[in-house]
């Protein structure tokens, strides 16, 4: 009799598992690169609007006076002041499979880029968009349209102020990818981000966004 | 008498009790069973929910599996040689002697202390690795004609490849870290700017020099 309902419940609870279990096993396991260009068609598309903004401000003492340090600790010159550059949001949680639209809407800097650590999804090229999604142009080598603010011509990849690039992409990979402006970004040899480039000069980064692809 | 049917009804009632209390047992395991099929049913259903929340999983903390040293072609040709080409320069000339036909097994010879740091080719391929923010090596002579770019990308970043120089001017198409990209191009004599034209790589240092010439100093 007990060994009777054992059996039973043993098999009721694998029965309950199976279909689960099933489904489980059905979510696109791709090969190749963890973010790739191309969705497939039923993949569920996930929209994302990042903002890419440069904020400052001056350090103040008790006082309400000008601090006389900067970012670091270092003597602040005159005028200065303390910068950072930053994606919002900055964190994006994304599950494996799904399609990704990031829409990067350059806030606030004359210029931006944008490329995906260990991918090929980069703003070079990308489609630049309207606010409806309308495709209006590419992000190649150009002329600034801004240019009265900045450098006169932008470089492949690079998208001013006021412009939005599409980044798409579907998460084949589960992992923590990193998102970085190089513009305003150093990367060392070890693959580690500074604010600093290798002269010591200050590139007011690291401007990094980090992008989660559950499995 | 009386005793004995009290013992009697006694041991019934234990041998009730036993079957009793085997039964409640038996339902609260079947219970549970059907309550953890159904737990397991639900988490299958939703693979991404963390199991364990006090420890994070590699996957989450750590930085996504690069993507190998694959090396895939997607610009032009692939070399015959490819497979031979992947071990030392010696192996290489020895192929290349056995079966002359084959253009671009790797048959140059790196003499770097030629001249000044400038590393020569000569057998119509030049390797450049790519990585943050270099390119190596950037300073290059070679002879002039038909000559196959082997660009890798040792890097953690996409990158790009743009040649300009008296008569040409050659893209690459943007690959990403662990690729190798091809790029055949005719060469005149003269000198060309090799560099990344992504954002601001070139500035950075992702530039170098390509000197043609048909007088090479390892001759």
């Amino acid at each position: 009799m007990l060994k009777q309902t054992l059996l039973l419940a043993v098999l009721g609870a694998a029965i309950a598992a199976l279909p689960g279990t099933a489904a489980a096993q059905s979510t696109p396991k791709q090969r190749g690169a963890g973010l790739s260009p191309k969705c497939t068609a039923k993949a569920p598309v996930r929209d994302y609007l990042v903002t890419a903004g440069e904020w400052d401000t001056v350090p103040k003492d008790r006082d309400g006076k000008p601090a006389a340090y900067n970012d670091r600790g270092f003597a602040r010159a005159a005028n200065s002041k303390l910068e950072r550059y930053n994606f919002d949001p900055s964190v994006i949680i994304v599950k494996r499979g799904d399609c990704v639209n990031l829409r990067i809407h350059d806030l606030k800097g004359d210029h931006h880029n944008v490329t995906i650590e260990g991918t090929e999804i980069g703003s070079e090229g990308a489609p630049l968009i309207d606010d409806a999604g309308k495709v209006i142009g590419k992000a190649v080598a150009r002329a600034n349209p801004n240019a009265f603010e900045g450098p006169e011509k932008l470089k492949a990849g690079e998208f001013a102020r006021g412009e939005q690039v599409m980044l798409k992409f579907q998460a084949n990979q589960p992992g923590t990818y990193r998102m970085i402006c190089e513009v305003h970004t150093f990367i060392g040899p070890q693959g580690e981000l500074r604010g600093y480039d290798d002269q010591g000069k200050p590139v007011q980064g690291p401007m990094v966004a980090y992008i989660t692809v559950l499995p | 008498m009386a005793g004995a049917l009290a013992a009697h009804g006694e041991r019934e009632t234990t041998h009730l009790k036993r079957a009793a209390v085997t039964a409640s047992a038996a339902a609260v395991l079947l219970l549970t069973l059907m309550l953890m099929g159904w737990m397991l049913a639900r988490v299958a259903e939703h693979p991404g929910v963390p199991r364990e929340v006090s420890e994070l999983p590699s996957w989450f903390t750590g930085a996504p599996a690069k993507p190998g040293a694959r090396a895939r072609t997607p610009v032009a040709v692939a070399a015959p040689g490819e497979a031979a080409a992947a071990h030392g320069h010696e192996a290489g000339t020895a192929v290349a002697s056995i079966r002359p036909s084959a253009p671009l097994a790797r048959t140059q010879e790196k003499t770097d202390a030629a001249d000044g740091d400038y590393v020569e080719f000569t057998s119509g391929q030049i390797e450049i690795a790519f990585k943050e923010y270099e390119m190596v090596p950037n300073k290059i002579r070679t002879k002039p004609g038909a000559v196959t770019f082997a660009l890798r990308n040792d890097g953690r970043f996409a990158h790009n490849f743009h040649l300009e120089g008296p008569g040409v001017e050659a893209h690459a198409e943007k690959f990403s870290p662990g690729r190798t990209v091809r790029l055949e191009v005719a060469l005149q004599e003269g000198e060309y700017k090799i560099s990344c034209p992504l954002s601001n790589h070139d500035q950075r240092g992702m530039h170098g020099t390509l000197i043609v010439t048909s007088k090479l100093a390892g001759k």
